[in-house]
């Protein structure tokens, strides 16, 4: 191999994204991260967003997997969120969502201020079932890392998890997910 | 049919008199429509089921850890038995009234008022609903009244409408009707209420009407056929009431209302007039526990073909809730009828206690500073009320 090749396959395997992201990890020194689960409901106009601050990410160096526990999950009312943790998503028996993709689905922006935006499908799992999920993305680079947006619709009920329903007010069934956070790449 | 003469000498007394419930501080708690707690979708009615609950849950003082759900304490007369398709509300309120009885205010009277006690009734079979309401007052709710009693008590019906769920989110319905303007309060004396007529006491009027909501969106449109319990005709306002809401997160709603009214004789001013309102409200909780409400109105009054009277109206109100059940609250008013005249615009400033006690029932406490209605120019002065109210 000429030196002039080596150079190229060097560069190559420097900026090449899935070379420089060696582990992806959770930043919550910026700002800690927001998972929000939201859902509409019936009669009129209900609007419950159940939201957490906690999320950790797995980067295997392929497959980027995020984890958020559920039992610190609020919508507003103490209830109404004991309700959803034991006897909607039985966080005793399934304390975890995780949405899992492959890395190389997302363009990850190597210049300061650039951003990439795009949908990619991934697997969602809640409940202890796993189903495709097709999530819209925007990741922005920031000076430490990544700023990461997204969202993603899914159906309680294809997860084996009963419509919540109480003294006649229901809850939708097709809900979606939101998330904001910062990433860093780990060594 | 009552005469004219005798309804305006009791809309003078016409302040008092309250319907319950109507809570828009409950964005604090995640909840920017009211079609899960009240029967009617833009609040202001009977409970329904959920509405009783979370009446139960959160909204009054809790004297012991909670157990969940709070049972058939909530349900009609503190545990009957309904079947689904049917709500029963009974609401008594009473109003101690204290007052000066000279101008020097050197001895005063307490005047005590039955404000409400009404039975209300809903029915849902299917998509087909029906609404009532039947009750007495001891004096004021003038516009409702369904008797023609002026020197005492009356008996009053202040909605009755049925209507057809025609979609998910929608309903549409013809019969007396509150009308869809700013937010949906029990406080009618605000000015933003008294002085659009659009209090839940006794402004409500027949007319065909379609509420929508679904998610962040709410809407009410309402065409106006006039108030049946007056007359003669002329007396009845014609046009529409609306309103819509968009709520970009649980806890902040913002809003549009406007409504448009002609008549042949203005029951106040005797003349025909032309009505209309426009305006804007928001409610804000930046923390479950403290929220803000805020409306702001231009109005617009032609009597008699002549060129309107521009004036506006406006509140803002904080509403804090220290301990569950607890609600101390602080309101600041305007009105003016006519900015191009020289008076003052009305201006009151309200401080409020009302504590949500036990199952079931509230006391407040209201001491303000100001004119009672949208009255520019008259010299303010201090009053206060004391108000009980049990509901079944």
């Amino acid at each position: 191999m000429t030196s002039a090749l080596r150079s190229v396959f060097a560069s190559v395997i420097l900026f090449t994204p899935s070379a420089a992201l060696a582990g992806l990890k959770v930043d919550s020194t910026i700002a800690a991260p927001k998972i929000t689960f939201h859902a509409n409901g019936e009669p009129g106009a209900l609007d419950i967003d159940a939201v957490t601050n906690e999320c950790t990410a797995a980067d295997d160096g392929t497959t980027l997997t995020f984890t958020v526990p559920l039992g610190k999950l609020q919508t507003g009312i103490e209830l109404r969120d004991e309700h959803m943790k034991d006897k909607f998503l039985l966080v005793g028996t399934y304390p975890n969502a995780t949405l899992s993709f492959a890395k190389s689905n997302i363009a990850w922006p190597t210049e300061l201020g650039k951003s990439a935006k795009g949908k990619l499908e991934a697997q969602f799992t809640a409940h202890g079932v796993t189903k495709p999920v097709s999530v819209t993305y925007d990741v922005s680079k920031t000076k430490q890392g990544y700023k990461a947006t997204a969202s993603f619709g899914y159906d309680i009920s294809q997860h084996g998890i009963d419509v919540p329903s109480y003294l006649g007010v229901t809850v939708d069934a097709k809900q979606e997910a939101k998330a904001v956070i910062y990433l860093i790449d780990a060594p | 049919m009552r005469s004219l003469p005798a309804l305006l000498l009791l809309l003078a007394a016409g302040f008092f008199a309250r319907p319950a419930f109507a809570y828009p501080f409950m964005i604090g708690h995640g909840y920017t429509g009211c079609a899960q707690c009240h029967t009617d979708p833009s609040g202001g009615s009977a409970l329904t089921e959920y509405g009783r609950a979370q009446a139960e849950i959160f909204m009054r003082s809790a004297y012991a850890p909670s157990k969940g759900d709070p049972g058939r304490i909530k349900d009609f007369a503190f545990g009957v038995p309904l079947p689904k398709e049917l709500q029963l509300q009974g609401d008594v309120r009473g109003l101690l009234y204290p007052r000066p009885t000279d101008a020097a205010a050197t001895e005063w009277t307490v005047r005590t008022l039955l404000m409400q006690a009404d039975l209300r009734a809903h029915v849902k079979l299917g998509g087909l609903r029906a609404y009532g309401s039947v009750g007495y007052v001891s004096e004021g709710a003038d516009l409702a009244w369904i008797t023609s009693n002026t020197s005492g008590g009356n008996v009053v019906s202040r909605e009755y409408w049925v209507g057809y769920d025609v979609m998910k989110g929608l309903l549409v319905r013809g019969g007396r009707l509150a009308l869809p303007y700013g937010i949906r309060s029990e406080e009618h004396l605000l000015y933003a209420r008294s002085a659009t007529r659009t209090t839940t006491n006794d402004d409500q009027q027949l007319g065909l009407d379609a509420v929508y909501g679904r998610g962040k969106f709410r809407a009410e449109l309402m065409g106006i056929a006039g108030n049946f319990q007056i007359g003669p005709d002329d007396y009845r306002e014609r046009g529409y009431s609306a309103l819509f809401a968009y709520a970009p997160m649980n806890t902040l709603e913002v809003g549009v209302s406007s409504l448009f009214t002609t008549t042949a004789l203005d029951y106040e001013a005797l003349l025909p007039r032309d009505r209309q309102a426009h305006g804007v409200f928001a409610r804000y909780a930046p923390l479950e526990k403290v929220r803000f409400l805020a409306e702001g109105h231009v109005t617009v009054s032609s009597l008699d073909g002549e060129a309107g009277l521009v004036g506006s109206v406006g509140y803002l109100q904080v509403d804090t809730e220290p301990v569950q059940g607890l609600h101390v609250k602080g309101t600041g008013e305007w009105c003016e009828t006519d900015h191009a005249d020289d008076l003052d615009p009305a201006g009151r400033g309200t401080a409020t206690v009302q504590w949500f006690f036990a199952p079931h029932m509230d006391v407040r406490l209201d001491a303000m500073y100001g004119p009672l209605y949208c009255t520019p120019g008259v010299e303010p002065g201090p009053a206060a009320t004391a108000q009980l109210h049990l509901f079944l």
